[in-house]
């Protein structure tokens, strides 16, 4: 990385190497919105990779696009919409634990909104898989909650 | 936001992968994101999931996201109706982009409705594709002359309504009307008006029209603009008819998704309640029967009144002693278990009665008329310095269209 003299923060870019060991590079106003990396900024100085353990090679350049986008504040519905469309549930709830860890707020929001819409239709268990939860009820105490709820099942395909 | 952060010592790889456990914190994140229907049904997830309702952090984050996706740019600007007797022109009609009042643009009413004194209301209190439908009750004598006129404010297009041949006609009795409603009916790409209409005897004397052909019998009628006309609906009023209604222009009517909403008390304490629905493309009245708690703390109630939030059918109960709001929101239409409390605002005794809802707050107007927010988490009272006289016309949604008027009724 090639020592830069201090200049305007536009045109500086930073070095993020991700768990699997590669590196991307971003601009250091699109650093600013992920407060991790920018607390680490703060802390290592910005001429040194960033290394973000959590983060890989496969979702990192997909968080870098949304910021780059961003920063130009060209972010429309139509540009989010195009961002997941290709993305299956898990590929969008990796990256949704990523822009957590990366307190990347605004992708944050709207990754969980999307997953959100997802998950509007889906059944208890596919839920229950999808967030790692353990099902804590005994078969009764089950079939009497569904009973009590079953207005919210209606339409609802629950092997889905 | 809490930080996930797993320290790696080692080089060994430690994937956030498919099935990463998401702890609750950010989990509530997107629940909070999810209708009501779909909370409730995930409740079997686990025992915590069914307490999400209770879990006060939880529940934090509900209203929070209700508010603020209430607002997304899609819906529209809200509308705010004013009354003032001492101004000239008695009624002001503002849109507010956000919250701040300072911010407000003035719409001109058309012409002709500049000059009016009498009441004025917003039907359903929001446009439909760019067309308001504004209501005007005249005095005419003993007896109340309504007038509607539909209104492109973008173009500043506007067209009054002819008279209903069936409600405006005899001496012998006085109209009141019980609801109306400002819908669209996407079948057959038309706008129409309903109105619900009792009559009241108002002679004692002889008259022209003898005993034998007059009617005082309820009407319930339909304007379709591509028609240009009127027509009675042929339905059977009967469950509906002695219940208590709002005021039309109290701001009464809801409408969502081509169907008009209603409450109808039904009992003298306000305990419980009809949801009258009707559809402008199947041109169907329902009925659901609502059964709602009694909150122990507070006395009784005053008053019910829907409203439209964040594409759900709310109900703003208003308690008094201590004058409390409570507001439900209904999780799926036609379920009558499926009402879940979202926001109580009080005991603020200055209160009178809701007009609208901001991204962080809800809009009341006071007893000395005087408009302030609440603010939902703090529930600090901040004072707008706008006055609201008159009647408690609700805040409205505008959405601009360039439609016009003209080209759909030929």
């Amino acid at each position: 990385m090639a020592q830069e003299a201090s200049s305007s923060t536009s045109s500086k870019t930073i070095s993020l190497k991700t768990g699997d060991g590669e590196i991307f590079e971003i601009e250091a106003s699109a650093a600013k919105q992920m407060k991790t990396v920018q607390r680490l900024i703060d802390d290592l100085g910005d001429d040194i990779t960033i290394p973000l353990h959590n983060v890989f090679s496969k979702e990192l350049p997909k968080i870098i696009e949304y910021y780059k986008k961003d920063i130009t504040g060209e972010i429309t519905k139509d540009f989010e919409a195009e961002f997941v469309k290709d993305l299956n549930d898990d590929e969008v709830k990796v990256l949704f634990l990523a822009a957590n860890y990366l307190d990347a707020n605004k992708l944050f929001e709207f990754l969980s909104q999307n997953i959100a819409d997802r998950l509007e239709s889906k059944s208890v268990e596919y839920v229950r898989k999808y967030f790692g939860v353990e099902n804590d009820f005994t078969p009764e105490e089950e079939s009497k909650l569904r009973e009590e709820r079953a207005w919210s099942f209606r339409g609802i395909k629950e092997d889905e | 936001m809490k930080k996930f952060v797993k320290v790696v010592e080692t080089n060994e790889e430690v994937k956030v992968n498919n099935n990463s456990y998401i702890p609750d914190d950010f989990s509530f994140s997107i629940l909070s994101k999810l209708p009501l229907k779909s909370l409730k049904r995930f409740g079997c997830v686990s025992k915590s999931w069914s307490l999400l309702f209770e879990n006060p952090h939880f529940m934090n984050m509900l209203r929070n996201h209700f508010l603020s996706n209430n607002h997304r740019s899609n819906y529209g600007v809200t509308l705010l109706l004013l009354y003032d007797n001492d101004l000239p022109v008695h009624y002001t009609l503002y849109l507010l982009s956000d919250d701040r009042f300072e911010n407000r643009v003035k719409l001109d009413l058309p012409p002709p409705i500049q000059e009016v004194v009498s009441t004025l209301y917003i039907l359903s209190s929001t446009s439909i594709n760019g067309i308001l439908c504004l209501g005007n009750l005249r005095s005419r004598g003993m007896v109340s002359i309504f007038r509607a006129v539909l209104w492109n404010p973008a173009t500043a297009e506007y067209m009054f309504i002819p008279p209903s041949p069936d409600e405006d006609v005899p001496p012998y009795r006085d109209p009141v009307c019980l609801f109306d409603g400002f819908g669209y009916d996407h079948v057959r790409d038309d706008y129409k008006l309903i109105r619900y209409i009792i009559f009241f005897d108002l002679t004692d004397d002889d008259e022209d029209v003898p005993w034998e052909d007059r009617s005082y019998d309820p009407l319930l009628e339909i304007y379709s603009l591509r028609n240009n006309s009127w027509r009675i609906l042929d339905i059977d009023m009967r469950d509906i008819a002695h219940c208590a209604y709002d005021q039309p222009q109290d701001g009464a009517a809801v409408y969502m998704d081509g169907v008009c909403h209603w409450w109808a008390n039904n009992d003298l304490f306000n305990l419980t309640g009809i949801l009258v629905s009707y559809d402008f493309s199947n041109e169907v009245l329902f009925t659901t029967p609502m059964l709602l708690d009694m909150v122990e703390s507070c006395d009784f109630i005053v008053n019910r009144r829907l409203v439209v939030l964040n594409e759900s059918i709310a109900l703003i109960s208003n308690y008094s002693k201590p004058t409390t709001f409570h507001i439900s929101i209904l999780g799926e239409l036609g379920v009558k278990e499926s009402w879940i409390k979202l926001f109580i605002v009080g005991p603020v005794p200055s209160i009178k009665c809701p007009i609208g809802f901001g991204k962080k707050g809800i809009c009341f107007k006071q007893n000395n008329d005087e408009l302030v927010w609440i603010d939902i988490n703090t529930q600090i009272i901040d004072e707008i310095g706008v006055r609201a006289e008159g009647y408690s016309f609700p805040m409205g949604i505008y959405k601009e269209s360039l439609l016009s008027i003209g080209g759909i009724n030929n």
